[in-house]
């Protein structure tokens, strides 16, 4: 596919310097149809932050809007119109694809030692099919938007809702075609192209949570894609299967809905919970505690996942003896991530832990997962849900998982990886700044949703009732300071790529296959295929006392 | 499948180390995407079985609106087809030409032929007011709401499923026009193999639609 | 060689498919008896034999590794957890005890005055 690539050869400067996958072809067709994991792993960079700062400004207009407690800025419709647009952009566009389509391509077969994912192809049409549901979107929301918030909850969605809901259903169904493909080319990669020696448990455990999340993608994508596609049917060809009037169950909907999008949550968390793994270990200098327990952890979240959507119809008019069934096995989903908490915080126990940007993002992530977490215990437990449910409670609690754990992770990955993927170091001031303002911006955006949801203020209302002013005040400020905090790696990142030092091929001294290639590393990802006989983070302090 | 014709006839992708994982990731590969295909059609069998639960009687009623003779002949002409399609496979592993192209012919054919079934059926459906979408209104309320939710899901579901049909028959087309073109080889056997696990699939989710739609009466 | 090899199978896949072909005449057959509440059990698990014949001898699962096996499943077991968690609502939902509530709060009601 990499047109340019014999061109590169003979007109490429013959400098000392060997060719790596950055300069291993030019141009734009070069970047547009390659098939290198590492390449797609750009494109898909660049394209999930345009659809992040898109969502982001949705987000602040909604923060604006609730500054004061009347409707001054927008119309109520406008304002369905706009949470609908951050929470589809965010979910569907950011978050289910961030670590696993940028990290995930890029890292997957350097970890694994091999020279790309199983089916390069694919993968390269899982980001066409990715930006063609991502600029259909864009376009929907060009047209208006649509009202229906990201659920797209019936009747509403199918028969009352006036607004372009079959496109926008039509673009998320088409994302779903890439977030299967990715899936499909992780599990078949992970399963057929480990290198000699690397056995499952010589893995990294960002592979096995990255695995985990590729098995969540293939068995729950396909029913949101059923659901939507139903929806549209009905929309379309007067064919409703949900319509109330014949008899249909909306609840139906929202049975398959949740089928897909509370393990779609997990899809997001999960390789932040890898990143995370990776990152204690290597700034605590010792091996991960208990690597079986944190390996199968993913394993057994994958899999309770599947097994609690239930909880988010609690009031709906699903049986209460299912909900009771649904509330037991949501509060299961607490042991394996608190196998994960407790193992981080042992790792960390006498290790000689270094205070660097990603390590910052990663200690960050372990206290506001833990607070989305527990408060998402509350919400398991039927009587509290019945209460805060709808409230600006859950927006607090799974912001808190969302964005304090999933972009955190996806910000310290980006810190970790970033001198292995462009080969420059970045200005460690200017990333631990950046990292303390989100960390910041964060809690004074967020926490202030818990008191005021527990106080009872609604979600999806552009008005509220005066006395809560104060923590909506709040909560705007601590959002531009948010906004300022992901804004600045843009342009320190951008920098550093341009006019950074060379970083050398292990940075962090971190153990790990895609530490021991060149950065950045060339096409084919290693001169040779490495063979494994080490343990995972095989982390020793003497070393550190060298450092010292 | 990678025993019926010698490692050293296929091609190996770089990234691969040899012929026997490139094989098993494949296969594996279309395994897990024809399992989100059946959780595709798992929703609207889960719609059905809900449905079925809920409007126990009314739905047994609507299911006698359904060609139940037309179903069996269509079941049997995607059963046979299944069988062409195993063969032609084998006859692809064998490298024998003539009759690869032959039976993929003949599973286009009886694919195409349920199709044209299938539009009969169609057609007589809309003819007989069974359609919803399609019905004047007088002739809608005719009929209680059940049948009428029966009736879309049954469209919803059989829709769907010649939508794969069609694909299905659009990807063996073209493998036909391929080695007309140049030829067969070990290459093409193991991409004809890929492409009749799809084929089969589509076979697989109509065995389960027939009895659903046409028999639990 | 080819030749040689060819026509077992082929006997082997004929015989596959004439027991799919009995099993399309049994279950339209059950579909006229009066099982009465046994139709759709029986109707299911003739569907699920021929699922299972196509997907082992058609579909070659039987020569595959354990690991396609395995993702066949799969995909059917993850089928189960939607069938049963979604039907354990709607076979649950009609014994919410709505009037029992009723009498509950009204007697709540009562022991406040």
């Amino acid at each position: 596919m990499t047109t340019a690539h014999p061109q590169a050869g003979a007109h490429g400067p013959p400098g000392p310097a060997e060719s790596n996958y950055l300069t291993d072809g030019t141009g734009l067709k070069s970047w547009l149809f390659t098939t290198d994991h590492k390449r797609i792993a750009i494109l898909y960079l660049f394209s999930i932050t345009f659809f992040f700062f898109l969502g982001g400004i949705a987000a602040l207009m909604i923060r604006l809007e609730l500054l004061t407690p009347i409707g001054d800025l927008m119309e109520s419709d406008t304002y369905n119109r706009m949470f609908t647009i951050h929470g589809v952009i965010m979910v569907w566009f950011f978050l289910v694809p961030s670590i696993p389509t940028v990290m995930g391509n890029f890292l997957v077969p350097l970890m694994l030692g091999a020279k790309d994912l199983a089916f390069p192809k694919l993968n390269l049409a899982s980001w066409w099919v990715f930006m063609i549901g991502g600029l259909l979107t864009f376009f929907v929301i060009l047209l208006g938007g649509v009202d229906t918030g990201w659920t797209f909850y019936t009747p509403f969605s199918s028969t009352y809702a006036n607004s372009a809901v079959t496109l926008m259903a039509t673009a998320i169904f088409i994302a779903g075609f890439s977030s299967i493909f990715t899936g499909i080319n992780f599990i078949v990669s992970i399963h057929k192209l480990r290198a000699p020696g690397m056995t499952w448990f010589k893995m990294p455990l960002f592979l096995w949570a990255i695995y985990a999340t590729s098995l969540i993608i293939v068995l729950a994508t396909p029913v949101l894609s059923i659901a939507l596609l139903l929806i549209a049917v009905e929309r379309v060809f007067g064919i409703g299967v949900f319509d109330p009037a014949l008899g249909g169950d909306p609840l139906l909907y929202q049975h398959l809905f949740w089928f897909y999008s509370h393990p779609a949550v997990y899809i997001m968390i999960l390789p932040g919970l890898g990143v995370v793994s990776e990152l204690i270990a290597c700034f605590s200098r010792k091996p991960i505690f208990g690597y079986k327990a944190v390996a199968f952890a993913s394993m057994g979240i994958a899999l309770v996942g599947f097994l609690v959507w239930g909880h988010h119809m609690f009031v709906s008019g699903q049986s209460v003896y299912a909900s009771q069934v649904f509330a037991f096995l949501s509060i299961l989903v607490a042991i394996p991530s608190a196998i994960k908490i407790f193992n981080w915080t042992a790792t960390l126990y006498k290790g000689s832990i270094g205070f660097e940007t990603p390590m910052l993002y990663a200690l960050g992530f372990i206290g506001l997962f833990l607070f989305g977490g527990l408060t998402g215990l509350f919400l398991a437990t039927i009587a509290i849900d019945v209460h805060v449910h709808d409230t600006y409670f859950i927006i607090g609690h799974f912001h808190y998982i969302m964005v304090g754990g999933m972009v955190t992770a996806y910000m310290g990955a980006i810190h970790f990886w970033w001198p292995k993927a462009t080969g420059k170091l970045y200005p460690e001031w200017a990333g631990k700044i950046s990292a303390l303002t989100i960390f910041l911006g964060f809690n004074l955006t967020f926490f202030p949703h818990f008191v005021v949801g527990y106080l009872g203020m609604p979600r999806r209302y552009h008005e509220y009732p005066p006395e809560f002013q104060i923590f909506n005040v709040l909560s705007t400020a601590g959002s531009t300071i948010l906004a300022v905090g992901y804004l600045f790696p843009l342009v320190y990142l951008a920098w550093a790529y341009k006019f950074g030092k060379p970083a050398p091929s292990n940075p962090w001294h971190a153990t790990g296959l895609e530490w021991q290639t060149p950065s950045p590393p060339p096409k084919h990802n290693f001169h040779e295929i490495p063979v494994v006989t080490e343990k995972p983070y095989a982390y020793t302090a003497p070393e550190e006392e060298d450092k010292s | 499948m990678s025993a019926a014709t010698p490692a050293s006839q296929r091609s190996l992708a770089e990234h691969f180390v040899e012929v026997r994982q490139q094989e098993e990731a494949r296969t594996i590969g279309m395994w897990v995407y024809l399992g989100t295909e059946i959780l595709l059609f798992g929703g609207i069998f889960g719609a059905w079985a809900v449905y079925r639960y809920q409007h126990g009687e009314a739905w047994r009623e609507a299911a006698h609106h359904m060609d139940l003779w037309l179903g069996a002949i269509n079941t049997a002409v995607l059963l046979l087809s299944s069988l062409t399609m195993a063969l032609a496979v084998h006859a692809a592993h064998a490298l024998q030409k003539k009759w690869t192209l032959l039976f993929v012919l003949a599973t286009v054919s009886l694919g195409t032929l349920f199709l044209g079934i299938k539009a009969y059926e169609y057609m007589q459906e809309i003819h007989h007011g069974l359609a919803p979408f399609a019905a004047p209104i007088p002739v809608r309320q005719a009929f209680t709401p059940a049948t009428e939710l029966y009736m879309n899901l049954y469209f919803a579901a059989t829709g769907l499923h010649a939508f794969h049909l069609i694909s299905a028959i659009a990807l063996l087309g073209g493998f036909i026009l391929w080695i007309l073109k140049s030829g067969l080889s070990a290459d093409r056997a193991a991409t004809l193999e890929i492409l009749g696990l799809f084929w089969h699939l589509v076979d697989v989710v109509w065995i389960i639609l027939y009895p659903m739609l046409y028999l639990t009466r | 060689m080819a030749h040689q090899e060819f026509h077992p199978f082929l006997k082997s896949y004929l015989k596959t498919g004439a027991a799919l072909f009995v099993l399309l005449g049994a279950t339209v057959g059950a579909s006229f008896l009066p099982l009465g509440g046994f139709a759709l059990p029986v109707a299911a698990a003739i569907a699920f034999v021929k699922v299972y014949i196509v997907m082992w001898v058609f579909m070659h699962v039987r020569k595959e590794s354990k690991l396609v096996w395995v993702f066949s499943a799969g995909a059917f077991l993850w089928l189960a957890v939607l069938f049963v968690l979604t039907m354990a609502d709607y076979v649950t939902r009609a014994e919410i005890p709505k009037d029992e509530w009723k009498t509950d709060s009204h007697a709540a009601e009562k022991a406040l005055q």
